[in-house]
């Protein structure tokens, strides 16, 4: 019985790995060490169209699940969450802002320690103002190695939008 | 020598089997298996159980019981585990059930001969069906920009550490910023590529071994070459590869299918590949090599 478990999820893996998005890596563990595709490979970006520009809000953080099978349907709830969050710009880092979230961003991440540094960033910048979202793009990419050579590149998996809060 | 001897030896029987393989089966529970404070709060108990009374370990409901807590534990995260937790899950069932049937050794050993068959089987045909892996691309990436194999690649190639991370910073920053379609060339050597061939081409053709092996009857080579390929697998693998978990567990269900009291060198192999795997996992490459 124990094998025969094992070959229902291995042949289930396989189809749902070759279908959607499942990283090769996970979901029954049959495929790992044989693509570059694993989940620390993959990133989520989430892009807002904002009053004040598009800005990119990287941190993936708690978000393994997702980035391990980033079903449509779950990149187009963080989108809309995005879309329905309130943002604040806080002119941090080398992209010039960075958007830090409000509590209804917390849904995405389940690591306690990362709400709590995202209150306390919250609150920690007074200087920074709130911009409303227009539209949201939640993106999964991921790095590979290109054939054959010492290349390597990014590409988009998955992605999603939403279109202002509803 | 003799000490040791004389220690081990009860353990070679087949009756007590269930003490050393479910020893080490609840260690890897313990210490390789998501850290949940859920899972981790009912299992410590159930561990400590086993070792205040080891006759826990012979019985079914023993192992059906971790079996239960154990999925529930990890069902929540359960896209977030290694191959090596599911496999455990598997284990676990086997071990429970091994324990209802009148010759619960000898069913154990039996399912441990088919999981590794068959785990090792849907490893190759995986590999086989992804020309990513056979193209030697993936572990070509791996030693470029896993951190785990950057040791490997300076100690076969005139890149250094500094090279390999800088390397990860670069890729590391296009994975988080760069527009996709941008292109970065890493440091790289010719005998990575190289390098990245011949451990592509090993390990697909011992995973095919140990599969044959495990799944062919046992007129055809036996319990001496079935011990051989996996025993091979476990010392190439994870000298290289710093994976305790899945280590551990190929060395538990090894013990639990090989026939010691015929060949109790196995006892000894097993143990000492145990060892390479915890070394190996606990201590850095570079500086095994003395590269540090």
């Amino acid at each position: 019985m124990p094998p025969l478990a094992l070959a229902v999820v291995a042949g289930a893996q396989f189809v749902l790995a070759h279908a959607t998005p499942l990283s090769p890596w996970k979901g029954g563990g049959f495929g790992m060490f044989a693509s570059q595709d694993q989940p620390r490979a993959r990133t989520l970006r989430v892009h807002l169209l904002t009053e004040a520009g598009a800005f990119v809000v990287l941190d993936d953080r708690g978000a393994e699940s997702l980035l391990a099978w980033p079903r449509r349907a779950a990149l187009r709830e963080v989108a809309r969450r995005a879309a329905c969050a309130r943002w604040r710009l806080v002119p941090l880092d080398s992209l010039g802002a960075v958007a830090a979230p409000s509590p209804a961003w917390d849904w995405v991440y389940r690591s306690p320690t990362l709400r709590r540094r995202a209150a306390v960033a919250g609150v920690a910048v007074p200087e920074a103002r709130g911009v409303s979202v227009r539209a949201a793009r939640a993106v999964v990419v991921r790095l590979r190695l290109e054939p054959d050579s010492s290349v390597v590149v990014s590409d988009v998996i998955a992605h999603a939008t939403a279109s202002g809060c509803s | 020598m003799t000490h040791l001897r004389a220690w081990a030896a009860p353990l070679l029987a087949a009756e007590r089997r269930i003490d050393l393989v479910g020893g080490l089966t609840l260690v890897i529970l313990l210490l390789t298996t998501q850290r949940t404070w859920g899972l981790q709060i009912v299992l410590v108990p159930l561990v400590t159980a086993a070792i205040v009374d080891r006759r826990l370990l012979h019985r079914s409901g023993y192992w059906l019981a971790t079996l239960a807590v154990y999925v529930v534990g990890v069902a929540p995260s359960v896209l977030e585990i290694d191959n090596h937790e599911w496999l455990l899950a598997y284990w676990l069932l086997a071990l429970g059930l091994s324990r209802r049937l009148p010759e619960p050794a000898a069913a154990l050993a039996t399912s441990a001969r088919w999981l590794i068959g068959a785990a090792f089987a849907f490893a190759v045909l995986w590999k086989a069906a992804t020309p990513e892996y056979l193209s030697g691309g993936a572990f070509h990436g791996f030693l470029l920009l896993d951190p785990r194999f950057a040791g490997l690649a300076a100690a076969v190639s005139d890149l250094t550490l500094a090279d390999g991370e800088r390397g990860r910073v670069v890729a590391n920053a296009l994975r988080v910023v760069g527009d996709p379609g941008l292109r970065v060339a890493l440091p790289d050597a010719p005998a990575v590529a190289r390098l990245a061939a011949v451990m592509t081409g090993w390990t697909l053709a011992i995973e095919a071994a140990v599969a044959a092996a495990f799944l062919a009857p046992r007129r055809w080579g036996g319990d001496r070459v079935r011990h051989a390929t996996l025993l091979a697998f476990l010392f190439t693998t994870y000298a290289l590869a710093p994976v305790l978990g899945f280590g551990w567990l190929l060395v538990a269900l090894g013990l639990a299918h090989a026939p010691l009291s015929r060949h109790p060198g196995l006892l000894a192999a097993y143990v000492a590949a145990f060892g390479l795997v915890l070394a190996r996992a606990t201590a850095p490459l570079p500086w095994l090599l003395g590269l540090l």
